[in-house]
């Protein structure tokens, strides 16, 4: 949570500084130099309030993830990006940080997701959306 | 089976709203909702049209705890470094009954709630309803989503009468079910009222709250006290895919968020993760002085409903009906975006029809039927079916790209001072004109455009 402020004055102060030199000749991308390496997105999920379930509320049928599912739209898709592919090849996902926004079940065509809503009190809590 | 007169499933806006009204005919309505507190699973981009659904409970929001009361309107293009932005202040927006207010749900919803609680509705927290219950026994698994979800042969509406609910070993019965579940519609999907959103019909959104001092986001937003503003950009930011951006500011932070079709996200054939859009437009020149010296303080997301009134569940059956996300009745036309006014209003005449059902002693889908036919008469069916082409015409990916580009071109060659000779502001203004807009494509699109 403390990289937060840190990171964000950064990019306040690297577009100021970027902005003088680059009016009129640059394109709005040309100022590489000086944009600020945008937020992680694991520090942006550590400043949302979790509570942590024991079980899993999303299961992926490996089964099917791996014999009929051709793109794994599932990287890719998720906000939070939950999902990423094992040492072995196999999509896992990273439930804990998940948003429950419900991306994944919804572009996962195959169906290899069993998702629920965690159980009730657990998962996502927002405070300020 | 403990049994009370109405369950209402999810207390987000629509199914507080309803449950409000229900406590008020003085029946005996039980609230569960999964969170911690209602707003804790809710997201809004956020403004709420208070306009249309003011009048419906009239004493409610005076004291709501609204954000900022939103007086200036922008829409941004942006395209090839470039931001055109289309702004208007109005005095009618504002006044003392402005159009709209920003919202932060985990505020509003906790008053609606409240407010609820006084008017001797239950609402419970931290409860979250695993299944609804159909007669005959038959009980949807609420295992949620996965291969072989049940209600495919039947279609929705083919299953019995709903008797209530199961959350966890618990079950509780009810004359009346309210569906608010939201967007998702697990347990409506699985008992077969409705179908799982599909990608198409989808959108997601997601956002960063950003703190920032009010009197920053009044001296950067040109507001008064109080003032808000809203701004929609559209172009480059979803790189061709059909959506945009968001920006509302709230009392001391501004929501910055992304929309972006489901089908268009997953359909691509690069390696783009859907939260990169919002750290590009974050970082973009033209963007990156609102935000300067902002703090992150949350990242949320949801699913959004974009199907239009085509794809609006059967409202109602024998012992249920459907409100808000969960009966998919919000509406993205491009430059308003509405679906808490839906939800509210929804939950207003579902408490309505359900408490003459109940007078009359028929809650069956009969005796329910003044629901839909009040939504009909409501702006809530009205403003979806004026809408019934919009999603349609969003596909259009021109929309997203060559139209930002052409207008932010156009804009930018108006105010350029090259090197050499500059032309006519009358030949650079119509040559821009005819070369972007006046071919069969953009003509084509004119046409389509002409029936929204």
């Amino acid at each position: 949570m403390s990289e937060t402020p840190d990171e964000t004055a950064t990019a306040g102060a690297a577009a100021e500084a970027g902005a003088a030199p680059t009016i009129g000749t640059a394109p709005a991308s040309g100022a590489a130099a000086t944009t600020p390496a945008p937020m992680k997105i694991d520090a942006k999920l550590g400043l949302d309030v979790f509570k942590l379930d024991k079980e899993p509320h999303i299961v992926i049928d490996h089964e099917i993830c791996r014999t009929v599912c051709a793109k794994k739209v599932c990287l890719t898709v998720c906000p939070a990006d939950l999902y990423e592919l094992d040492d072995s090849g196999d999509v896992i996902v990273n439930w804990e940080g998940c948003l429950e926004c419900g991306t994944c079940l919804i572009c996962c065509e195959p169906q290899a997701l069993s998702w629920k809503y965690p159980r009730g009190e657990y998962g996502v809590q927002y405070r300020t959306s | 089976m403990e049994k009370v007169d109405v369950i209402v499933v999810g207390g987000g806006l629509a199914g507080l709203s309803a449950a409000y009204g229900l406590a008020q005919a003085g029946l005996e309505v039980m609230v569960l909702e999964r969170g911690d507190y209602p707003g804790a699973k809710n997201v809004t981009g956020g403004r709420l049209y208070t306009s249309v659904v003011r009048d419906l409970y009239p004493e409610l929001w005076e004291g709501a705890p609204f954000e900022r009361a939103v007086t200036r309107e922008a829409i941004s293009m942006l395209a090839d470094g470039r931001m055109a932005t289309f702004e208007i202040a109005a005095e009618e927006f504002g006044g003392r009954r402005p159009q709209s207010f920003t919202v932060v749900r985990a505020k509003l919803d906790q008053y609606l709630a409240e407010r609820t609680g006084e008017a001797g509705g239950m609402v419970i927290p931290k409860m979250k309803v695993d299944a609804l219950l159909t007669e005959g026994g038959s009980e949807a698994s609420g295992a949620g989503g996965g291969p072989g979800a049940s209600g495919a042969d039947g279609g929705p509406g083919a299953s019995g009468r709903v008797i209530g609910i199961r959350a966890g070993e618990d079950e509780i019965g009810a004359d009346v079910v309210v569906v608010a579940e939201g967007v998702l519609g697990l347990l409506s999907s699985e008992a077969g009222l409705r179908e799982r959103p599909a990608a198409a019909d989808t959108a997601l959104g997601y956002k960063e709250v950003i703190e920032l001092p009010a009197s920053v986001i009044e001296d950067r937003w040109h507001l008064n006290p109080g003032e808000g503003a809203a701004q929609l950009f559209m172009g480059s930011v979803t790189k061709g895919m059909m959506g945009g951006a968001f920006l509302y500011t709230n009392r001391e932070s501004i929501s910055l968020g992304i929309v972006v079709g489901m089908e268009q996200l997953r359909s691509r054939p690069d390696e783009l993760e859907s939260w990169q859009l919002l750290d590009e437009l974050k970082t973009s020149p033209a963007v990156a002085p609102l935000i300067k010296g902002g703090e992150v303080i949350e990242y949320s997301a949801h699913a959004v409903a974009e199907g239009g009134i085509a794809k609006v569940p059967r409202l109602l059956g024998d012992g249920y009906v459907m409100v808000g996300d969960a009966a998919g009745l919000s509406l993205n036309a491009l430059i308003t975006v509405r679906g808490m006014d839906f939800a509210i209003a929804s939950g207003y005449h579902a408490a309505q029809a359900i408490a003459a059902a109940k007078a009359a002693g028929d809650t069956s889908a009969a005796g329910l039927a003044g629901y839909e036919r009040a939504l009909r008469e409501s702006f809530v069916l009205k403003d979806l079916q004026t809408a019934a082409k919009v999603p349609a015409l969003l596909e259009n990916q021109r929309l997203f790209t060559h139209y930002p580009e052409a207008v932010t071109k156009l804009m930018a060659d108006i105010f350029t001072i090259g090197p050499g000779p500059t032309e006519k502001l009358s030949k650079t203004g119509f040559g821009g004109v005819r070369r972007s807009f006046l071919n069969l494509a953009t003509a084509k699109d004119a046409l389509s455009f002409r029936k929204i």
